[in-house]
């Protein structure tokens, strides 16, 4: 009796049903993109081409990108196989495009899509764009020979070293949108020369079309797209404890002098009314070019006091960009909920309208420099 | 009863059992009923847990030659035990279809969606049919190897999962008024020692050096309670209250937010396989459970223990079959596990306090 329970156990659990699938019969979804056109959706895959993926010159393109429509999602996404002999397989997705079409109305299919695959995962990258997210598929990178892993490292580059992106995962996304006092905050890609994208275009050193990450978007109560500038990126991220090693260009007397943050860490506290933004930051100086000398603590003192101030300004810009559109992109709200919920009654109040511009705002910004590189002084 | 088991050997064992509640059933329950105040209620949880930890090392240390089965036998007149053995087996067998069918459920939803049916409850069946065809001391054994391959599972997820945390994820502290926290804590914690039943079926005289079996207890107690809460905090801290509350499992969701050395991804399906061991673990011994108490009702005559064993995993196989195809029903019915098990679990606490009670009468008339 064991012996047979135990031959016929070996046999069914190899998996090895009539729903297997081999490798080759898959079609590896590295990210795709979502657009809604009239009451439809267009669905975009990126394929990846298996048999030229591990090639290092580019003579076929390693992808193939293809597009479907659908009345939801999931029947756009399958109206692929009208096209494609490939099971897709989404577990290897790294981002998904929303397009601005489906930005600015209900953002609901959408979440309901993405979680309730069981296959996707929870850390694969929200990005939004303006220009047709097929377009941005398609894209080649001379960096990469994955144009999502290329368009991936972009956004987690240019947070930890420029400090002016934000790597919006599923799982953020679906916090944000979810959360009390919270908006989703999504990186904005721009493909640029769009006629000129093909396979050709990579061979040369110089391309002129490649994605790049142009700047972050929230969704407004009214549903419009509102771009943040680079200064209220940096507000943002400073506020929200997001910055690794942002860089910062100050204005100094008929100059520039550029510092880059190495530490920085952020607090938030309510006391009467005023929320007290309080940023600890620890810089590095990149570059000096002002025409007073850095030779003494009194002008390191007026650098870091130009920093501070810098800073300062950032929050001011990020404040005034929530107070002008009525919605908390800074998840001031959500601070509030979470460490003072007795202040705000957020599940009959709107927060955006009538929470946030009761509020007062103080800023206490300690910069310190520690580090200047080889240069004992700034060169005359 | 001729086996012997050491206590080490028996407090894995214990550990396993308890745990086995987890997925699908206790963690979802806690999370979508006390919000961000988890942490609370798993503090309130776990002091209550020495309560019922103390009723069952009551009943555990009376009559240390003797199982569940026997103790009962003993206590009661004959017609009486045999009706309470018989509520048991239902208990058991209750017991064992939540758990295999919410362990079915899992795998078919997350792990074979294209699969028929009827196929993950099959292919689930015959490695647990095939552990209770084995004797306590293979369960000792294969307890100790699951639990060797959980804990490398275990720290790997949590020491991976622990960069993602974000402590204001438990914030507010009280989103729900103390009332509801305490209310919540008492049905968590009955429920997750419910598969405390499971563990009496050992008599204590089969552990070598059984007087020093209620200290190891207690540390499996205290071990396995701060490793289940750690799961849950790490949920909590990973996913918040909003995202953990969309997931029927939300200890699988939180794995796919995992990634090893920020280079090994999509490890999700590897490392839930730790509650899904506890799980199938679980069903084997209650399976175990049945056996004894088939033999015990039907004066072990074996070629009918074998009939009633094999037409009530018939029935387990059908009633799993049949929910799966209809679990959306089900949970639009709002049907709760957590709900099911606590009845099954105070209907057992009754019995050991009727047998508790019984042996207080009966000790003067010995003496």
């Amino acid at each position: 009796m064991k012996k047979i329970l135990l031959f016929i156990s070996i046999f069914i659990l190899t998996g090895c049903t009539s729903n297997y699938r081999e490798l080759n019969e898959l079609g590896i979804i590295t990210a795709f993109g979502i657009k809604k056109i009239d009451n439809e959706y267009e669905v975009s895959f990126q394929l990846v081409n298996v048999t030229n993926s591990d090639n290092t010159t580019i003579e076929e393109s390693p992808i193939s990108v293809i597009k479907g429509t659908g009345k939801t999602i999931y029947d756009a996404a399958r109206s692929l196989h009208l096209k494609s002999s490939k099971v897709f397989f989404l577990s290897s997705v790294q981002y998904v495009i929303l397009d601005k079409s489906v930005l600015t109305d209900d953002l609901t299919p959408i979440i309901d899509y993405l979680t309730r695959d069981t296959r996707l995962s929870l850390n694969f990258l929200i990005l939004s764009s303006e220009d047709d997210p097929s377009l941005i598929l398609s894209s080649l990178s001379e960096f990469d020979i994955s144009p999502s892993n290329n368009l991936y490292e972009i956004i987690s580059l240019s947070l930890e070293r420029y400090g002016v992106s934000y790597k919006l995962t599923l799982k953020d996304f679906l916090s944000s949108y979810l959360e009390y006092g919270k908006v989703p905050v999504i990186p904005n890609i721009t493909l640029t020369n769009i006629n000129s994208n093909n396979t050709d275009e990579m061979k040369k050193s110089n391309t002129d079309s490649y994605v790049e990450l142009k700047d972050l978007i929230f969704i407004n109560n009214d549903n419009e797209i509102i771009h943040l500038s680079k200064e209220e990126i940096l507000g943002f991220n400073f506020i929200n404890n997001n910055i690794k090693n942002a860089v910062i260009t100050c204005n100094c007397d008929n100059g520039y002098f550029t510092i880059e943050t190495l530490k920085s860490d952020t607090s938030l506290k309510l006391v009467n009314n005023v929320v007290n933004i309080k940023t600890d930051v620890e810089a590095e100086l990149v570059y000096y070019g002002c025409e007073e000398e850095f030779d003494s603590v009194s002008s390191l003192n007026r650098v870091t006091n130009i920093i501070e101030e810098t800073i300062k300004d950032y929050y001011t810009l990020s404040i005034n960009k929530v107070k002008d559109n009525n919605t908390d992109y800074l998840s001031i709200g959500n601070f509030i909920y979470k460490k003072y919920p007795k202040y705000f009654d957020f599940n009959s109040d709107n927060w955006d309208t009538s929470g946030f511009n009761k509020l007062g705002f103080k800023y206490d910004v300690n910069a310190n420099i520690y580090k200047q590189g080889n240069l004992k002084e700034g060169i005359k | 009863m001729k086996y012997k088991l050491n206590n080490v050997t028996f407090s894995i064992m214990f550990g396993i059992l308890i745990n086995s509640t987890l997925l699908g059933i206790l963690t979802p329950f806690l999370i979508n009923n006390t919000k961000s105040s988890v942490l609370i209620s798993l503090f309130i949880s776990f002091i209550l847990g020495f309560i019922f930890l103390l009723l069952f090392f009551k009943i555990f240390n009376y009559l240390p030659d003797k199982n569940i089965i026997e103790k009962i036998d003993y206590l009661f007149p004959k017609s009486i035990s045999k009706l309470i053995n018989f509520i048991i087996l239902i208990i058991v067998y209750l017991f064992l279809i939540i758990i295999f069918y919410r362990i079915s459920a899992f795998i078919e939803t997350e792990f074979l969606p294209e699969a028929p049916s009827f196929i993950t409850p099959i292919m689930l069946s015959l490695p647990i049919i095939y552990f209770s065809c084995f004797d306590i001391n293979t369960a000792g054994r294969v307890g100790i190897i699951s639990f060797i391959i959980s804990i490398i599972m275990y720290l790997i997820n949590i020491f991976c999962l622990f960069n993602n945390l974000d402590f204001n994820n438990f914030l507010p502290l009280f989103s729900t008024n103390i009332l509801n926290i305490s209310k919540y804590s008492l049905i968590y914690i009955i429920v997750y020692l419910t598969p405390l039943f499971l563990i009496l079926l050992i008599p204590k005289s089969n552990i070598i050096n059984n007087d020093k079996t209620n200290k190891y207890l207690l540390i499996s107690y205290i071990i396995s309670f701060i490793c289940s809460s750690l799961i849950m905090f790490v949920i909590m801290g990973v996913l918040g209250y909003n995202v953990s509350s969309l997931y029927k499992y939300p200890s699988y969701a939180v794995l796919k937010t995992m990634s090893v050395f920020s280079f090994l991804d999509n490890l999700e399906n590897l490392n839930i396989l730790i509650l899904v061991l506890f799980m199938s673990y679980t069903c084997g011994f209650s399976l175990l459970f049945i056996k004894s108490l088939v033999s015990y009702l039907t004066n072990k005559k074996k070629n009918f223990i074998n009939i009633i064993l094999s037409s009530l995993i018939i029935i387990l196989l059908s009633i799993t079959i049949y929910t799966i195809s209809y679990e959306t029903y089900l949970t639009k019915l709002h049907i709760n596990y957590t709900y099911i098990i606590l009845v099954i679990s105070i209907m057992y606490i009754l019995i050991i306090l009727l047998c508790l009670l019984k042996r207080k009468r009966s000790l003067p008339k010995t003496n």
